[in-house]
């Protein structure tokens, strides 16, 4: 469900192999997302471009992911939104809690 | 603006792998419906989200075999009924004075009310807090009722005794 795409010294790049992110594989989602942040102990840039669909669950699952790389001074990092993915965390204020970049070259400029 | 107005029912399979599949029909539906409506883009990204909530709610909550929707069109709103028979969303709040907020959720961003609207009947209201930047730790996981309220422009529950069905109806502005 996340393909590991490259590996660099502050972070990891992985791309979420799923076009409907739902109730569906949310759970599974959240263990294989906190399996890559403890295996690997670095910031996971996490590329949504496939997804088409994504519903509350899968948000959740995502809060939950990010709660557990906070506490371990690690993050999740949000690239290749479509713009309705994007407009649901922008309804809901997560794009406050999450940095959401347009692609790779945007975070590695912003850092 | 040329709006096709009328209601439609739609019965689906209330299990997870007919959830997409369900969402796009409705879409499909209501797209045609008002492919010429000045906000499309906006009332679409509105309908997919409250039915992909209201379906995940059934899934997760209803118990039931089938999800009844209906799509009601006119030329102000869209309003988006799901009904069905499992168990009541809270019976507390049903018998909460008439016109009291009571809060069901909360966390940093949002306060989620539910405000007694009549008998049997609450409506749901989102209120912002002015946090710019929330602490991750006190944010809920949970954000299904937020997602609705904040897409509706009104967002009801009814719980009906006589037939002890479960009534949701969404209300979207087509007139932004």
């Amino acid at each position: 469900m996340i393909d590991i795409q490259e590996e660099r010294p502050d972070y990891l790049l992985a791309k979420v192999n799923l076009m409907e992110a739902n109730l569906n594989n949310a759970d599974k989602f959240r263990d294989e997302l906190v399996n890559l942040l403890n295996k690997y102990g670095k910031r996971v840039v996490l590329d949504l471009s496939k997804i088409t669909y994504m519903d509350s669950s899968f948000l959740g699952a995502l809060v939950s992911a990010l709660k557990h790389a906070i506490a371990n001074s690690s993050d999740v990092i949000l690239i290749h939104l479509k713009k309705d993915i994007h407009d649901l965390f922008a309804l809901i204020r997560l794009d406050k809690v999450f940095k959401i970049h347009k692609n790779l070259e945007a975070f590695t400029t912003a850092g | 603006m040329q709006i096709i107005t009328g209601a439609k029912e739609f019965i689906f399979l209330n299990a997870l792998p007919a959830l997409v599949p369900s969402v796009k029909h409705v879409l499909d539906h209501t797209g045609k419906c008002i492919k010429d409506t000045d906000y499309l883009n906006d009332i679409l990204f509105r309908v997919k989200s409250v039915v992909t909530e209201l379906f995940t709610n059934a899934c997760k909550h209803s118990g039931t075999e089938t999800v009844k929707l209906t799509v009601d069109i006119n030329d102000d709103y869209i309003s988006i009924t799901k009904i069905d028979d499992g168990h009541p969303f809270n019976r507390e709040l049903l018998v909460h004075p008439e016109g009291e907020k009571k809060l069901l959720a909360y966390d940093v961003m949002h306060n989620l009310y539910a405000l007694t609207d009549g008998e049997n009947t609450i409506k749901f209201i989102a209120e912002e807090s002015d946090n710019e930047q929330p602490d991750i730790n006190n944010i809920t996981e949970h954000f299904g009722l937020l997602i609705i309220t904040k897409c509706a422009n009104e967002f009801l529950y009814h719980y009906d005794r006589l037939t002890g069905q479960n009534v949701f109806t969404v209300k979207i502005s087509l007139i932004g």
